[in-house]
C-alpha cells in the first residue's frame, strides 16, 4: 500500500514530462491504422442508403459479384449472428434490411481486390427503395402525428430531475426569466477518419485492428454479429489520430462489417473511410432545444428552476441515454437551488445519428445556464463574477438531484477568485460595458461562464477499470492499461501514474497500446476517466509491485521495508530525509528476479458508489466532480459581426494535476474546440442531406483563430482519485462558448441564444441559410452540394 | 482517388502554347493545382490532359518595366504577399495574396491560377481588378492584352479560348495613389471571402482625384462599381465619403445579384468592408 506520507509528496506526478508517445509521431514512426497492411488483403467498401428514410423495395448485387476483381458482396442476410448492435439499447443495424433510417445507413459491403475495384463495383449494386416520410426536428418527431423512425415510437429516452417543488419555488421569485436556447449539430473533427484492418482468426473468429476508440464496446458487438464466444475476437489498438468521443459506434458497425467480410472470404480486410464517407455516416453531437425558466428572488438567490429539454438523438439511440443523463443532472448548472424540475427528452428523427462527443451532453446545458446567470447578474446590478460567487455551490451544499457535495473540496468560489485575479475580469467587464457607446466599430467584451462536472461514467453502470505493470529484470517498465489513448495523453498518464509508485523515471517506462485479449474489460475510455481510472488503477498494480520489491532491498539494505521508498530509480532512506542509497531500481529488479519475486501485477480499481432513482432523478449522480471556470475576451466588429477571441483564462481543479504539459495541453484543445461551437460550427442537414462533408464548407477553428491563452490550475487532490487526480478532458471543452457568447453581450449589449454566434448572428442577430447547393457548385452544374452515392 | 489522370509537362512556353494548340478543350492547363485537383477530385474529368505549367520559370517573378509591375502569372501568392516591389507598387495586391488560404495553399497557388479559375470570391483577382491590372494572354496564333476585369465572363468562366493562357500581369502605376484591400472571411486562416474589397484612391489637395474600386463576392463576377467611384471622386477623402461610397456599393449588389438568401447580411457588411477599404486607401485608419 501507499503511505499518506508518499501521496501527499509526489516526486514525479505534476511534472511536464514529455509524452511517451511524443517522439513516435513527431519521426513518422507511430503507425496509425492505415499504415497497416496485411499480405492478401482485399478492400471492402460499402454501399450507403440513398434516402434519408425509406424502405427497401428490392436489393439486387448479382452484377456486383462477378464485377472485376470482387471477392465477396454482403447484405443483412449474410449476418451469422445478432444483426443489430448499440451500446444502450439494440436498434442499429449492421446493414440495413428492409429499411434505411438515415443517409449514413450501409446497405451493403464490397470486397475486392482493389480499392477502386470494390468502389467501381459498388455502382453496379442495384437498390429500389419506396421513401418514406422523413421527420428532422426533434420536437416534431415527439407529436403523435409523426412518422416513426422505429416501430417502438420516436422517444429514444426520458429523464427526469424532481427537486423540491417549483409551484412553490416561483412564489418566492421577484422575477422570472423565461429564455430558450439552441446548440448546432457538431462534427468531432478528428483529423483521422475511420479505418480497420480485420483478419480472419482459428475457430471461426477475428483480429481487428483500426483507429477504435472503446475496444471492449467494439468486441461485444463484433462477437454478437459474427456469434463467437468474446474470446474469439480481438480488437487490437492502432495509433489513434483523435476521436473526441466519435469513434465509438462508428467504429463499432465498421469493425463488425470488416469482421464479416474476413469471415466470408478468408482473407484480410481493409476499410478506410474517405472524409466525405466519415462526415456522412459518422455520429455527431446532439443539438439540444433546451427551454429554461428560473426564478430569482429580491435577494438575487435562485428560488425555482424549471427546465424542459429535447435533444436530437438523429437515427439510432447510439449513447443518446447517458449523454442526456448528464444533461439532465448538470442543466441548473453549480448554481444553489431549492427547487428544481428538469426534463430531457431525446428523439429519434432521419438525420444523422447522435452520440458521445467530449462534453456528453454538457456543452449544450452549459451554454444555456451560464448565458441564463450573465443576464440575471446584470439586472442585479452585479458584475457575471460577483454575482456567481454569492450563489455557487460549496461545500456541503446540496445539488439537483439531491447529491450532498462532500468527501472532496468543492472549489468552485476559489476557481472564480482565481481567474478574476487572472483576467481582471470585473475591472474589464465594467469597462467594456460602458465603452460600448464609444465611437468606432470595433468593440471588446469580456464573458466568464463556470461549471461543475461529474466525474467518470457514475450512475450511468459500472464503473471500473485494469492496468497490467510489468517490471523487467532490468528495471525497464512496460504498462499496458483497458484504457486507450486517442491522443489525448492517456498513455503519459497512467504511465506515469506507475512511474510515480514504483519510483522510476518516466523514460523508462514503456506503454502498449490496448489489445482486448490481453487486459480485462476496463469498458469505455470515455467520460474523462482514464487518468483516474487507468491511472488509479496502475499506482494499484505498481503498490503491489513496489511492496515486493521493497521486501528484497529491505534485506539487502538491512533496514525495515516502511523505512525505504524508491525515488527516481534509486531506492531511498525514508522516512525523515529521502537518503538515495546504493541501490538502485535496475539492480533491485535483477535481484528480485534472480529470487523468484512476481515482478508483475494486475491492479483493478473500481469506483466509488453511486446511485439514481429513474422515477425522480434524485441520488449519488456522480461519486466526486470537478470544477471549472473560463473568461474570454473578444473583439466584435460591429460593422461586419467578425469576432475575434484574443485573450482567453482557464482555471480548473482537476484534483492533482498528473502530468502539466499534458494537462494544459488538454485546456488549450478543449478551449479550440469550444470556440468552434461558440462561433463557427455547425453539422447542417437538410431534410435528412448534410449540406456540408468537408472541411472546406464545415469551418472549425485554426490556429491563426486561436486566443493568447492563460491556464492556471487549482489542485485539490481527491480521495476518489488513488494519486488525488480527477478530470480533464470534458471540462476544458464545456464552457468555452458560453465564456465567449457571454464576451459578445458584453461587447455589444446583445444577447444570441443560438450558437454558433456566426458572423450573421452576430451582425443581424439571425442565422442565414442557403438554400440548394452553393455558388460554386451551382455554376459548374452540380445537381447538390453534396456526393451522396446513390444506386445505380 | 485521382484515377486516370494524363499530364503533359512542356518545358518552354512555346511548347507549352502548342501543346494547348494541339489538346484545345481536352487540355486543361494546371500551375498549383490547388483548384484544379479539388475540383478534379469532386468530378473526374479522365478525358482531360493536364498541361503542367509548373516548369515554365519564365513566367515566375516580379519586376518594375515601363513605370508598371509586370507579374508572372506562375508567381505563388507567398512570393507576391512577401515581395517589396509589389508592396511599394501594389500594396492591395500583396495584402491579397497574403489572405489567401494557409502558407501551404499560398506556395502552391499562383496569381494565373487564382484569375483563370474565376471565382466570384478569388482575392487576388479583386486586388488586379482594383489595380486597374491587365492580362497578357497568348496562343500559338499570338499574343493579346485586356484588362482583368474583361477576362471574366461569369462565375468560373473566363474569355480564354480553349488554347489560351495567361502569361502575366501588368499593374500600371499608381502614380500618387495608395491602394488596399480587405477581406471579410469566416475564421482567421483557410477562409473563403465572404465580401472582398481593393481599392486604389488619389488624393490631390482634399479632395479626391482619382479612385479604382472592386468587390468580390458580391456580384456574380469580381467588377469595379464605378458608380462608387464616382461618387468618390471629388469629393474629400472622408469617413462620410467613405460610407457614400459603401451605400452605393450594397444598392448596386441588390441591383445586380437580386436578394439571395445571403443579402440581409451582406447589405449592411458590404457597406462596412468598402468603408474601410477605402478608409485605409485615404490612410485615414489602419483597421
Amino acid at each position: 500500500m501507499i503511505g499518506e506520507r508518499d501521496k501527499n509528496r509526489p516526486w514525479l506526478l505534476g511534472r511536464p514530462e514529455p509524452r511517451v508517445d511524443g517522439l513516435g509521431k513527431v519521426t513518422g514512426e507511430a503507425r496509425f491504422a492505415d499504415d497497416l497492411d496485411e499480405v492478401g488483403q482485399v478492400w471492402g467498401v460499402v454501399l450507403r442508403a440513398a434516402h434519408p428514410h425509406a424502405r427497401i423495395v428490392s436489393l439486387d448485387v448479382e452484377a456486383a459479384r462477378v464485377a472485376p476483381g470482387v471477392v465477396a458482396v454482403l447484405t443483412a442476410r449474410d449476418i451469422p449472428g445478432n444483426p443489430l448492435v448499440g451500446g444502450v439499447i439494440q436498434d442499429q443495424p449492421v446493414l440495413a434490411s428492409d429499411r434505411v433510417r438515415m443517409l449514413g445507413d450501409g446497405v451493403a459491403l464490397v470486397a475486392a481486390e482493389t480499392e477502386e475495384e470494390a468502389r467501381d463495383a459498388l455502382a453496379l449494386i442495384r437498390v429500389a427503395y419506396e421513401p418514406l416520410p422523413v421527420v428532422t426536428d426533434p420536437r416534431e418527431a415527439l407529436r403523435p402525428d409523426s412518422p416513426l423512425v422505429h416501430d417502438r415510437g420516436n422517444l429514444v429516452v426520458h429523464h427526469v430531475v424532481r427537486h423540491g417543488d417549483p409551484a412553490v419555488g416561483f412564489e418566492c421569485a421577484h422575477r422570472v426569466y423565461e429564455r430558450s436556447y439552441a446548440t448546432p449539430r457538431i462534427e468531432h473533427a478528428y483529423l483521422e477518419p475511420e479505418c480497420v484492418l480485420a483478419r480472419p482468426t482459428e475457430g471461426g473468429g477475428v483480429e481487428v485492428v483500426g483507429s477504435i476508440q472503446n475496444l471492449f464496446s467494439t468486441r461485444r458487438a463484433v462477437a454478437s454479429v459474427l456469434g463467437v464466444p468474446l474470446n474469439r475476437v480481438r480488437i487490437r489498438h492502432a495509433v489513434l489520430g483523435g476521436s473526441f468521443g466519435g469513434k465509438d459506434d462508428v467504429m463499432t458497425v465498421m469493425a463488425c462489417r470488416a469482421a464479416l467480410l474476413a469471415r466470408a472470404t478468408g482473407r484480410p480486410v481493409k476499410m478506410v473511410n474517405t472524409r466525405e464517407e466519415s462526415m456522412l455516416e459518422s455520429y455527431k453531437r446532439h443539438p439540444y432545444f433546451l427551454d429554461y425558466r428560473v426564478g430569482v428572488d429580491r435577494d438575487g438567490n435562485l428560488c425555482a428552476m424549471r427546465i424542459e429539454i429535447v435533444a436530437d438523438a438523429g437515427a439510432y439511440a447510439s449513447m443518446s441515454p447517458f449523454v442526456t443523463y448528464r444533461s439532465v443532472v448538470q442543466a441548473a448548472g453549480p448554481y444553489r437551488c431549492p427547487h428544481v424540475w428538469t426534463d430531457v427528452r431525446a428523439a429519434y428523427t432521419n438525420n444523422p445519428y447522435t452520440g458521445a462527443m467530449r462534453g456528453f451532453g454538457s456543452p449544450q446545458v452549459n451554454f444555456a445556464i451560464e448565458c441564463l446567470m450573465d443576464e440575471i447578474a446584470e439586472d442585479q446590478g452585479l458584475d457575471p463574477l460577483t454575482y456567481r460567487r454569492r450563489v455557487v455551490f460549496r461545500d456541503g451544499d446540496i445539488t439537483p438531484t439531491g447529491q450532498r457535495l462532500t468527501g472532496h473540496r468543492v472549489s468552485l468560489d476559489e476557481v472564480l477568485a482565481r481567474i478574476g485575479a487572472a483576467s481582471g475580469f470585473v475591472d474589464r467587464w465594467w469597462r467594456y460595458r460602458a465603452a460600448r457607446e464609444a465611437p468606432g466599430q470595433v468593440r471588446r467584451g469580456i464573458g466568464l461562464a463556470c461549471s461543475y462536472r461529474g466525474v467518470s461514467l457514475g450512475a450511468e453502470g459500472v464503473d471500473a477499470a485494469a492496468t497490467f505493470v510489468q517490471v523487467q529484470p532490468d528495471g525497464s517498465v512496460i504498462v499496458s492499461s483497458g484504457v486507450t489513448d486517442m491522443g489525448q495523453g492517456a498513455q503519459t498518464a497512467v504511465a506515469q501514474c506507475a512511474a510515480e509508485v514504483l519510483g522510476v523515471p518516466l523514460d523508462r517506462v514503456v506503454f502498449l497500446n490496448t489489445d482486448t485479449s490481453r487486459i480485462p474489460d476496463s469498458g469505455p475510455t470515455v467520460a474523462s476517466r482514464g487518468t483516474i481510472m487507468g491511472g488509479s488503477a496502475a499506482a494499484e498494480a505498481a503498490a503491489q509491485v513496489r511492496a515486493r520489491m521493497l521486501e528484497v532491498a529491505a534485506d539487502l539494505l538491512r533496514e525495515p521495508a516502511k523505512n525505504l521508498t524508491i525515488r527516481d530509480g534509486v531506492v531511498c532512506r525514508a522516512p525523515s530525509e529521502n537518503v538515495p542509497s546504493r541501490l538502485t531500481f535496475a539492480d533491485l529488479a535483477a535481484e528480485c528476479f534472480r529470487r523468484g519475486v512476481a515482478l508483475a501485477a494486475l491492479g483493478w480499481f473500481q469506483s466509488p458508489r453511486t446511485s439514481w432513482h429513474e422515477e425522480t432523478g434524485q441520488g449519488i449522480a456522480y461519486f466526486t466532480y470537478v470544477y471549472g471556470a473560463n473568461v474570454a475576451e473578444v473583439e466584435v466588429d460591429c460593422g461586419t459581426g467578425r469576432v475575434r477571441v484574443v485573450e482567453f483564462w482557464s482555471v480548473h481543479d482537476c484534483g492533482r494535476v498528473v502530468n502539466r504539459q499534458g494537462a494544459t495541453g488538454q485546456v488549450h484543445g478543449g478551449v479550440a474546440m469550444g470556440l468552434g461551437y461558440g462561433l463557427l460550427e455547425e453539422f447542417e442537414v437538410e431534410r435528412g442531406v448534410p449540406k456540408a462533408l468537408n472541411f472546406d464548407e464545415y469551418l472549425i477553428p485554426t490556429a491563426m483563430d486561436m486566443p493568447r491563452m492563460h491556464v492556471e490550475f487549482v489542485e485539490s487532490p481527491d480521495p476518489a482519485g488513488r494519486l488525488g487526480q480527477k478530470s480533464l478532458g470534458e471540462p476544458t471543452n464545456e464552457i468555452a462558448a458560453p465564456a465567449i457568447v457571454n464576451a459578445i453581450a458584453n461587447a455589444t449589449g446583445r444577447r444570441i441564444r443560438q450558437i454558433p454566434a456566426t458572423l450573421e448572428q452576430v451582425l443581424i442577430g439571425r442565422r442565414l441559410t442557403r438554400e440548394g447547393p452553393r455558388g460554386s457548385e451551382a455554376a459548374r452544374g452540380a445537381a447538390a452540394s453534396c456526393k451522396v452515392r446513390t444506386e445505380g | 482517388m485521382l484515377r486516370g489522370i494524363c499530364i503533359v509537362r512542356p518545358a518552354s512556353v512555346a511548347e507549352a502554347l502548342r501543346m494547348c494548340a494541339d489538346l484545345g478543350p481536352e487540355g486543361r492547363p494546371i500551375a498549383g493545382g490547388t483548384d484544379v485537383l479539388v475540383e478534379w477530385r469532386r468530378r473526374p474529368a479522365p478525358g482531360l490532359t493536364l498541361v503542367d505549367l509548373s516548369r515554365l520559370d519564365d513566367l515566375r517573378g516580379v519586376r518594375e518595366a515601363d513605370g508598371a509591375l509586370w507579374i508572372g502569372a506562375l508567381t505563388p501568392h507567398e512570393d507576391l504577399a512577401r515581395s517589396p516591389l509589389v508592396h511599394e507598387h501594389a500594396t492591395a495586391l500583396a495584402e491579397a495574396c497574403g489572405e489567401v488560404g494557409s502558407v501551404q495553399i499560398r506556395n502552391r497557388g499562383t496569381i494565373g491560377g487564382n484569375v483563370a479559375n474565376a471565382s466570384p470570391c478569388a482575392d487576388g483577382l479583386t486586388a488586379l481588378v482594383a489595380l486597374g491590372a491587365e492580362a497578357e494572354v497568348a496562343s500559338a496564333r499570338g499574343t493579346r492584352r485586356l484588362a482583368v476585369e474583361d477576362l471574366v465572363e461569369r462565375p468560373y468562366r473566363t474569355g480564354l479560348a480553349p488554347d489560351e493562357l495567361i502569361l502575366a500581369f501588368r499593374v500600371p502605376g499608381q502614380g500618387k495613389g495608395r491602394s488596399a484591400f480587405v477581406k471579410l472571411g469566416r475564421r482567421g486562416a483557410l477562409a473563403i471571402a465572404r465580401i472582398n474589397a481593393g481599392c486604389v484612391v488619389e488624393v490631390a489637395g482634399d479632395r479626391v482625384a482619382r479612385c479604382l474600386l472592386a468587390v468580390g463576392s458580391v456580384m456574380p463576377r469580381t467588377q469595379r462599381v464605378r458608380e462608387a467611384e464616382d461618387a468618390v471622386v471629388g469629393a474629400p477623402p472622408t469617413g462620410e465619403t467613405a460610407a457614400r461610397a459603401g451605400d452605393v456599393v450594397a444598392r448596386r449588389m441588390v441591383e445586380v445579384s437580386g436578394v439571395r438568401w445571403s443579402t440581409p447580411y451582406k447589405e449592411p457588411a458590404v457597406r462596412a468592408v468598402v468603408e474601410r477599404v477605402l478608409m485605409r486607401a485615404m490612410g485615414r485608419s489602419d483597421a
